[in-house]
């Protein structure tokens, strides 16, 4: 899974993956263990029931615009199928 | 307020533009404004976008289109499965800034009974405090889909919650 970072013109492919968001969890909340386990695998749940999810989408009054979307793709298949332009609907 | 051009006029007097401001802002004649305001023609499909922007309204509003029933009760039978449900939060802040966040319903029913514990925090608004996620989870499980919740914070910011 990816998490794709988009400033304005820059996109930022990064890894999404359990080594890397379960220590955010664990920094960031009072989770446990146990329920950052179990949000993790809501994620990862809701990753396969929407590949290509737009998690936030900030349009700011100044004019930037940012934009996180979590795709279910790997980043060899992005790379195989040259997608790293996507479109909501794809 | 039935036609295009009363539409137009209202929101212009509204925005406090003239006739004149609104036609240089679009490029056009102010001619072509009034006669837009009387019905004696409509406004170029091609400057609609900039038009609703100008006036600060939505297209909807100004084709006059009336708001879809804003929340619905699915029976049990057409209720998609839970993992298709999506929370839309959108914030339209009063510094002009527009965040949409999308927060599949799994996530958010994971997070259910531990929303306290996990800042959702966007802006100067904590939505954790602001909004029962529990109570969301409660009425997205009993086939409620639609707007949710609004909330116009004192800060100026319009908050609303869609389930689709």
């Amino acid at each position: 899974m990816i998490m794709l970072l988009e400033v304005d013109k820059l996109k930022i492919p990064l890894p999404f993956s359990g080594a890397i968001i379960k220590p955010i969890l664990d920094r960031y909340t009072g989770f446990d263990r146990d329920t950052i386990n179990i949000l993790w695998k809501a994620l990862r749940t809701a990753t396969a029931a929407f590949p290509v999810w737009v998690l936030t989408e900030v349009q700011e009054a100044g004019g930037s615009h940012i934009k996180i979307t979590i795709l279910k793709n790997s980043f060899y298949t992005l790379a195989k199928n040259k997608k790293m332009c996507y479109t909501e609907e794809n | 307020m039935n036609t295009m051009g009363n539409r137009i006029a209202e929101f212009r007097k509204k925005k406090g533009l003239t006739q004149d401001q609104l036609a240089e802002q679009l490029g056009i004649s102010a001619q072509a404004v009034s006669k837009w305001e009387t019905d004696a023609s409509c406004p170029d499909i091609g400057l609609i976008p900039q038009l609703s922007k100008i006036l600060g309204i939505s297209l909807d509003e100004l084709f006059g289109v009336e708001p879809e029933q804003s929340v619905v009760l699915v029976p049990e039978a057409e209720r998609k499965k839970p993992d298709q449900l999506l929370f839309k939060v959108v914030i339209d802040s009063a510094d002009g800034d527009k965040i949409r966040v999308n927060l599949p319903f799994i996530l958010i029913k994971a997070l259910s009974g531990h929303s306290d514990k996990l800042p959702i925090q966007m802006g100067n608004l904590n939505l954790s405090e602001l909004i029962d996620i529990d109570q969301l989870v409660a009425m997205a499980e009993a086939g409620l889909l639609g707007q949710l919740v609004e909330v116009d914070s004192t800060d100026g910011d319009h908050i609303r919650v869609f389930v689709e």
